[in-house]
């Protein structure tokens, strides 16, 4: 068998980032599957553990698949979370990731919240912790834009709860073009 | 060993059939569930019958690269066979060459994971499940895995 070739890689997800005091906003774009999610997850923890926010806010509306790798996203996150004494909230979930999102039970996990008057009217399933709630999040443009790519995942540390020894090279930053157009 | 959860049959003719042989690498899990969502679009599925298909392909995709493949150094392969049966019945086959499953019964249980480090949630086989209407699931340690599914589509198109 040919050995394992080097592809270029091709991003398919993409995450942006919207700080409002100690309320940590993580957009995420695009497919999440095996191959995507590591490099959001590297790109989410460094985020984390150099803000430290006391909640983190993680929307999946622009979601167009999810599987069962989003899942585990999802955990691991509310994992670091935990150890750093926040909370964490799914907010608005596509319709495509709301079937997974239920399957495995997620709202008992997290809190699954959506805009009001946009809530699953399917038996109320993805409504997280019986209670949604109504806090959007901050609607101000994102702070950067880090694009996922498999080269993250190959470069970066490979121990995500120290952002340190990752050091710049394993993300992409580019400049967010709604910023630009706002300024 | 050879397990089988549901007794739906599906056995309807054989209409139209493609296979699909890719590495076992990452980058092509969005490659696997999109062509077989292609193909299967000639019967006009629902969208959710799509995004079912596309999510129980990309499970049992993912785990041929990350379980079934985990100690080769070699890019293994992936053979996928999708079927249209008559009846509006969708057959789909993912074969790997891997490692093989010691256990199926135990590798079919929610939240099982052998790669725990690897943030994967164990949901892999209970996706496959849910988002189907039958799953066969066959391997040999040291030969390969072979996942079957089946997923009957309802009637709103053409075939």
């Amino acid at each position: 068998m040919p050995p394992k070739p080097d592809l270029t890689p091709r991003p398919r997800a993409e995450f942006v980032c919207d700080t409002a005091g100690s309320i940590l906003s993580i957009r995420i774009r695009g497919e999440i599957d095996h191959h995507t999610a590591a490099a959001i997850r590297q790109g989410i923890d460094a985020t984390l553990f150099e803000k430290r926010p006391k909640t983190l806010i993680l929307d999946l509306s622009a979601v167009g698949f999810m599987d069962s790798s989003g899942l585990g996203l999802i955990m691991g996150r509310y994992s670091v979370m935990k150890e750093l004494g926040g909370e964490m909230t799914v907010w608005n979930p596509s319709p495509e990731t709301r079937a997974i999102l239920t399957l495995a039970g997620m709202e008992r996990l997290v809190k699954i919240a959506y805009p009001q008057g946009e809530e699953p009217t399917a038996d109320g399933e993805s409504s997280g912790h019986g209670q949604p709630s109504r806090t959007a999040p901050p609607r101000k443009p994102p702070c950067q834009r880090v694009t996922a790519t498999p080269s993250t995942a190959r470069t970066g540390s490979r121990n995500p709860r120290n952002p340190r020894k990752r050091g710049k090279n394993g993300l992409v930053y580019e400049t967010d073009p709604r910023k630009e157009k706002n300024a | 060993m050879s397990r089988t959860r549901r007794t739906t049959q599906f056995s309807g003719e054989i209409l139209n059939k493609i296979q699909i042989k890719l590495p076992a690498l990452s980058v092509n899990e969005s490659m696997a569930r999109a062509a077989v969502a292609a193909f299967v679009s000639q019967l006009d599925p629902g969208v959710t019958e799509i995004a079912d298909i596309k999510c129980a392909v990309s499970e049992a995709v993912t785990n041929a690269i990350v379980h079934g493949y985990r100690d080769t150094p070699e890019t293994g392969s992936i053979a996928i066979t999708v079927s249209i049966l008559s009846g509006r019945a969708v057959k789909i086959e993912i074969k790997d060459k891997g490692c093989g499953i010691p256990d199926v019964g135990q590798a079919r249980q929610p939240l099982y994971t052998t790669d725990a480090a690897g943030e994967r949630s164990g949901m892999g086989f209970t996706v496959m499940e849910s988002f189907t209407d039958a799953l066969k699931v066959t391997s040999k340690v040291g030969k390969g895995t072979t996942v079957t599914m089946w997923k009957k589509l309802s009637e709103r198109g053409r075939i």
